[in-house]
């Protein structure tokens, strides 16, 4: 009985460190998109040329109707994001925390993002 | 006895306890300098070959322990360790939580196959090491009926880098981007041009306490006792019988582990072939470190693996060198693989006689020497 108790609790455990193993290293890949795009009604404009950095990494540069693929492992990230003009020069930057689920590709339009008045703004996805 | 020995039988004695280590320490002194190979780069690609295939081959030290001779059924841990990683590729579980995961994955499945291992085995006492490399064909074809016909279909496999096009079955090769190099970089060290794979050398170092500690327990000091003699072991109480199945589970665990950091090591999973040489390579590098079928030690791993794998590097190289034809290496590695498990089981043999008739002549002579003081 104890024997069966002590590998009953064993292998719980062991589930539970491939859970845990699940959760900390899940990979996203999430999919940077800078078009203009309608939601409800509303029209959201892309701008010329975005800079975006995750978490202080080198920034990527996508210029208008472009997009850019990142990969993030954990839930929790800074986003910072570069809104330029044609010519380059800075018009505004903006950074934000993003909270991620255990979504495998996530799609972000990014006109939305910058509107989006949050701080920290949770973003979903496809599971698979 | 051995003290009555003559210094030139003890010599004797020596090379013929010693004869495969000594035969490719001599080969390898002849062709380092006919490869031309830089001492640099040599020493790179031994410490990276020590990371990479080490615990591979220490994961047959227990079977040698419970004197089941050197455990072919290696690859059925080999192919549990290759499904963690498919599983956690499609999952995109990276960095060392996805190598964790990939461990945690392929240990039932181990666990699993070993205990399968280990009952065929014990109908087959005697005979393991042919039992257990054909059982590892036999389960190849099960593995290759699940990663060929039911992932994708119906074990969920999802990623479309993985499935084949046809919507089923697993590609050919797969890219272990996530978990490239990831033991080997976790404490990173360079010395010099050398860099040092200290992550997965600190794994080995763990995995060699154990392997220390568990022979002093009493499960270890039971299979050093079925070893010795089965039906004494048997008579004295040890459940043999359990003891050897405990012993190949281990193995199958460790050698599922040990696929892990080899591919980990290498960054590709070759889905159909990554295991084939697995079992025979380790066995090949274990039996030229000085081991038998009968008697291995940590050392014999770590010498097996240099002086092997040295062989693996210099020998392309010197065969286009001397015969300017890359391929003759190649093929000289396989001759030199299953040539090498076919002397070291000849000498196991042939030792095993001499052995024999030592102990008959040396009981003959304790006789002749009483028989003239019966007589007095």
């Amino acid at each position: 009985m104890k024997r069966t108790v002590f590998i009953l609790i064993l292998i719980a455990l062991l589930v539970l460190l491939g859970v845990w193993m699940f959760v900390l290293g899940r990979q996203r890949t999430i999919v940077m998109r800078n078009e203009d795009i309608d939601r409800q009604g509303i029209t959201y404009e892309a701008a010329q040329i975005v800079g975006i950095s995750f978490d202080g990494a080198e920034e990527k540069e996508i210029t208008y109707d472009d997009a850019a693929i990142f990969y993030l492992v954990g839930s929790s990230h800074k986003l910072k994001l570069r809104v330029a003009d044609e010519d380059g020069n800075t018009l505004r930057v903006v950074e934000k925390t993003i909270k991620l689920d255990l979504s495998k590709n996530i799609s972000v339009d990014i006109p939305e993002l910058l509107e989006n008045k949050e701080e920290v703004i949770k973003l979903t996805g496809k599971m698979w | 006895m051995s003290q009555n020995l003559t210094f030139t039988e003890k010599l004797k004695n020596f090379f013929i306890s010693n004869a495969v280590p000594i035969l490719f320490v001599v080969i390898t002194l002849l062709a380092v300098p006919v490869s031309g190979f830089s001492a640099n780069y040599l020493i790179q690609e031994m410490i990276t070959r020590i990371g990479r295939n080490s615990f591979l081959v220490l994961s047959l030290l227990l079977p040698i322990i419970a004197g089941m001779g050197l455990n072919f059924g290696m690859v059925l841990g080999a192919m549990a360790g290759q499904i963690g990683l498919i599983f956690i590729t499609d999952w995109s579980i990276v960095g060392i939580p996805g190598l964790v995961l990939a461990m945690l994955i392929s240990t039932p499945i181990s666990i699993l196959l070993g205990i399968l291992c280990g009952s065929v085995l014990n109908r087959a006492k005697g005979r393991e090491m042919a039992t257990s490399y054909i059982l590892g064909f036999f389960i190849n074809g099960v593995y290759q009926l699940v990663v060929l016909y039911f992932m994708g279909g119906i074990i969920p496999v999802k990623s479309p880098s993985l499935v084949l096009s046809r919507g089923y079955g697993i590609r050919n090769t797969v890219a272990l981007d996530g978990v490239r190099q990831v033991f080997d970089n976790m404490i990173p060290l360079k010395i010099g041009e050398i860099s040092i794979p200290l992550g997965t050398f600190f794994i080995i170092a763990l995995l060699c306490l154990f392997i220390l500690w568990f022979r002093k327990t009493k499960l270890g000091q039971d299979m050093r006792a079925i070893a010795q003699d089965m039906k004494v072991a048997q008579s004295a109480g040890i459940p043999v019988d359990r003891t050897r199945i405990i012993s190949i589970v281990i193995s199958t665990v460790l050698a599922g582990y040990g696929q892990i950091i080899f591919l980990q090591n290498m960054g590709t999973l070759s889905t159909y072939n990554s295991h084939d040489q697995t079992g025979v390579f380790s066995i090949a590098a274990i039996l030229i470190g000085g081991a038998t079928v009968s008697r291995a030690t940590i050392p014999n791993v770590f010498i097996g693996v240099i002086l092997f794998h040295m062989m693996f590097v210099v020998s392309p190289m010197a065969g286009k060198n001397l015969i300017g034809q890359a391929m003759l290496g190649e093929y000289f590695r396989q001759f030199i693989s299953y040539g090498i498990i076919a002397i070291a089981l000849v000498l196991h043999a042939w030792r095993r006689q001499k052995d024999k008739e030592m102990e008959r002549r040396s009981l003959r002579g304790v006789k002749a020497e009483k028989q003239p003081q019966a007589e007095k």
